[in-house]
């Protein structure tokens, strides 16, 4: 069965952040796309193609991942698209505000692999792994 | 004026080590906490970073590291896309991105919801004044990392 990949915008101020989520990704076999932040990430929307996750820091220049979440969430156009807060914001009441915003799922940095990928699969953005292929093969 | 400490030195190691262990990979070398006080005198000509937390408690986490130290973290950040040594702007955004994430953290800790900062930094950035709240060290392959947490900050001078 082919299955088309799937697309992700990385958006961080951050390039040795964004470099490390696209790891990440590319590993769960993601093609990234990346934005330094919200308004940059905006752009790449209306230029697309349209990803099916968007991995959005809160804290960054020009526009904050907040706003893009709910700017994003405003445009009919764009309501399939999965939003992904990682961020190093940890408050409860950010959590309560970003999820009633629009978004998704919400990472709290620091992060592991296997974290991102266990949010992705909740998502239903990565396979589920098959538990006992090995001793089935 | 702030309120009470947000943070133990116990808590900021732990905090610290984690984070670290989420950047750079640790499993063949450690963080290791230093507590000779001969190995935590000021770093000489650090790489800093820097974040403000402003709310109900205020003040700044700054994390200050040995240049061959913020070399190897933007190099292990940045894997294959960095080509040749990291370049100034890799580091002020390695090093930037750590005090980031440690700030994050530590806002975690503070009363309220206060206000992060966007991360500072540079070589040399400019030292912040303030009261200390607490501090811990480390040593990873070698060479030092130092993260200070300050309340009260009143002024910043270089």
């Amino acid at each position: 069965m082919t299955r088309m990949t799937r697309q992700a915008l990385i958006i961080d101020d951050s390039r040795t952040m964004r470099s490390i989520l696209r790891r990440i990704l590319t590993g769960l076999g993601f093609e990234c796309r990346e934005a330094g932040d919200g308004q940059q990430a905006l752009a790449a929307l209306e230029s697309g193609p349209l990803p099916d996750v968007c991995l959005v820091d809160w804290n960054m220049p020009v526009m904050d991942g907040y706003t893009f979440v709910t700017r994003v969430r405003a445009e009919q156009a764009w309501r399939g698209i999965t939003l992904m807060m990682v961020t190093t914001e940890s408050a409860h009441s950010q959590v309560v505000r970003a999820l009633a915003a629009g978004a998704h799922e919400y990472v709290i940095k620091p992060f592991t692999p296997d974290g991102i990928a266990d949010k992705l699969r909740l998502l239903g953005l990565v396979e589920q792994p098959a538990f006992g292929s090995e001793a089935l093969a | 004026m702030s309120v009470g400490p947000p943070t133990t030195p116990a808590d900021l190691a732990a905090l610290v080590e984690e984070i670290w262990g989420s950047l750079v990979d640790v499993a063949t070398e450690p963080l290791v906490p230093v507590t000779d006080v001969l190995d935590t005198v000021p770093l000489t000509d650090p790489w800093s970073g820097q974040v403000a937390i402003d709310g109900e408690w205020h003040g700044v986490v700054r994390v200050d590291v040995a240049p061959p130290l913020a070399e190897a973290l933007a190099a292990r950040m940045l894997g294959d896309e960095l080509s040749g040594e990291p370049g100034v702007a890799d580091l002020e955004d390695a090093v930037g991105e750590l005090a980031n994430v440690i700030g994050g953290n530590v806002k975690s800790l503070v009363p309220g919801d206060g206000v992060l900062s966007l991360p500072a930094a540079g070589r040399p950035l400019p030292t912040a004044r303030g009261a200390l709240v607490c501090r811990t060290d480390h040593r990873w392959a070698g060479h030092r990392l130092s993260v200070t947490v300050l309340a009260d900050v009143q002024e910043e001078t270089r």
